[in-house]
């Protein structure tokens, strides 16, 4: 599956380029980019927090830190888009040192059935709980790049941009983590 | 331990639309930009204040020393000068409302120190201290009372449309009694050509069109390539064409191009491409002009809609 949201054809970037230089320069031109990525942006967050209140304030949070910083903002192969996500994962990240009692995995049947094929495991109820459990104890940030590869299909390099780190590093980080959670299968077999 | 939410209905795109806002992070950005721009000129000016509060000090502490040594005659000024001031009675200064009218002779523009206003009849009043302003709008307190002091304020009664300087900001004050930044209609920015280079290895089809013109006509060899690669078969290439056309679709920059022979009829979108010496041409045209939209777009006048109400222009 691929995230349309996130692949963007040359002309949609030049012109979304030429919008983030207008909006450097005006903050009311900030509203076309804000337009167009307000959902998306909305729906990550609130995948997490699980609080339609919650995920909005996260998002304004989100908007304004973007619109502050927006003059750092140059394309060097990094989408506009991944830096608004790296931006609203860092903020996520700040509310859950904050409070971590919120933090929610939203998941859907389809979703657990192909994790189950990648772990190579059957998805009995039995494994179901056993998912849940190896989940949860997951760190935030292990936590965080199964969701956005296994739950939100997200490629590894859109991974690598939104965390910050080398689309390699992103690679061997989900693949450790898909190891620690098999071992809880063997041993809770 | 964490929540888990299995097969959560989603939500809808129109619920999340509700929780949109961009006036408010609008005017959280601004405010923090001002509150910025604030810090910059106290910390500018800091050094200033050093100096003065020094010098300040110097003269407070000379005068305590003077003082002390003349006790009872300044005992006696005191005295004196209490009683001065209790029979001094406060005069306020007089503030009110005044009427411009449109008139061949008077124009509100000029009153208001506007580049236009739709209305023909406008209130305003011209302040010049913290007092006057406490008097004619008595609910405005601390910084919202300064903000006006040496200012022309006007009211409106109707939705009008005001054009003042692009260095300059609207301002209304709000039922809450604060100034707040009105958000002016953003200025349309003309659509410009951007040119594509041919890149060798890619199939694309020569062709001048008479009558027809674009921003690269004038350039020399002129080719044209699909959006989607998918879109040019074969035929494109074999098929003896007894005609063919271009129009420009709905989408800036991107054309229909139209083949015929005999029965047969064909089209794509595409865009036209140039061979790297007039692309190179073609690119500094590009962002010459690109560089002159920004410049008028930064100078540009700014225009505002407002409705029924008290406001100041800085």
């Amino acid at each position: 599956m691929v995230n349309k949201e996130f692949h963007k054809t040359k002309v949609e970037i030049e012109k979304e380029l030429q919008e983030i230089e207008l909006a450097k320069k005006d903050p009311r031109r900030f509203g076309v980019l804000y337009d167009r990525y307000h959902e998306q942006i909305f729906r990550y967050l609130y995948a997490r927090v699980d609080n339609k209140h919650l995920a909005s304030d996260l998002v304004s949070q989100v908007f304004y830190k973007a619109m502050l910083n927006i003059e750092n903002y140059t394309f060097k192969g990094v989408p506009f888009a991944s830096w608004l996500y790296r931006i609203a994962f860092n903020e996520m990240n700040m509310q859950f040192r904050k409070d971590a009692k919120n933090r929610t995995i939203n998941i859907d049947s389809i979703q657990i059935e192909s994790f189950f094929e990648e772990l190579e495991e059957d998805d009995s109820k039995q494994h179901e709980q056993t998912l849940m459990k190896a989940l949860s104890e997951l760190s935030d940030e292990r936590l965080s790049l199964i969701e956005m590869r296994f739950f939100e299909k997200r490629s590894f390099k859109e991974i690598a941009e939104i965390t910050g780190v080398t689309e390699n590093n992103a690679k061997v980080k989900v693949y450790r983590t898909i190891d620690k959670i098999k071992k809880n299968f063997n041993i809770r077999a | 331990m964490r929540d888990f939410n299995v097969n959560r209905e989603p939500i809808s795109s129109e619920e999340i639309s509700t929780f949109k806002d961009f006036k408010s992070i609008l005017r959280k950005h601004a405010q923090t930009t001002e509150d910025l721009a604030k810090i910059k000129n106290v910390e500018g000016s800091s050094n200033f204040y050093w100096g003065l509060g020094g010098a300040l000090s110097a003269i407070a502490i000379i005068s305590v020393m003077l003082l002390s040594n003349t006790d009872e005659e300044v005992s006696d000024q005191s005295t004196n000068s209490v009683l001065i001031v209790n029979e001094v009675k406060e005069v306020l200064p007089e503030i009110k409302w005044e009427t411009v009218i449109r008139t061949p002779k008077v124009s509100l523009e000029d009153a208001l120190k506007l580049n236009v206003i739709s209305a023909d009849r406008v209130d305003f009043v011209k302040f010049s201290s913290k007092k006057e302003v406490s008097i004619l709008l008595p609910k405005l307190k601390g910084v919202d009372v300064d903000f006006i002091k040496e200012s022309l304020v006007f009211r409106i009664e109707n939705e009008e449309s005001i054009e003042i300087s692009n260095a300059n900001t609207l301002y209304q004050l709000t039922d809450s009694n604060e100034w707040i930044k009105v958000d002016y209609t953003p200025n349309d920015i003309p659509f410009i050509e951007k040119p594509r280079l041919l890149k060798p290895g890619t199939p694309a089809i020569q062709m001048d069109f008479e009558g027809f013109s674009s921003e690269f006509t004038k350039f020399e060899e002129v080719f044209w390539q699909p959006v989607d690669f998918k879109d040019l078969d074969e035929k494109y290439f074999t098929v003896q064409w007894d005609d063919a056309s271009v129009e420009k679709s709905n989408v800036n920059g991107v054309y229909k191009l139209s083949f015929r022979s005999g029965e047969i009829e064909q089209h794509f979108n595409g865009y036209p491409v140039l061979q790297k010496v007039e692309y190179e041409k073609a690119i500094k045209l590009y962002k010459t002009r690109l560089m002159s939209i920004q410049e008028k777009l930064m100078i540009a006048p700014k225009n505002y809609i407002v409705s029924k109400g008290v406001f100041t222009v800085k």
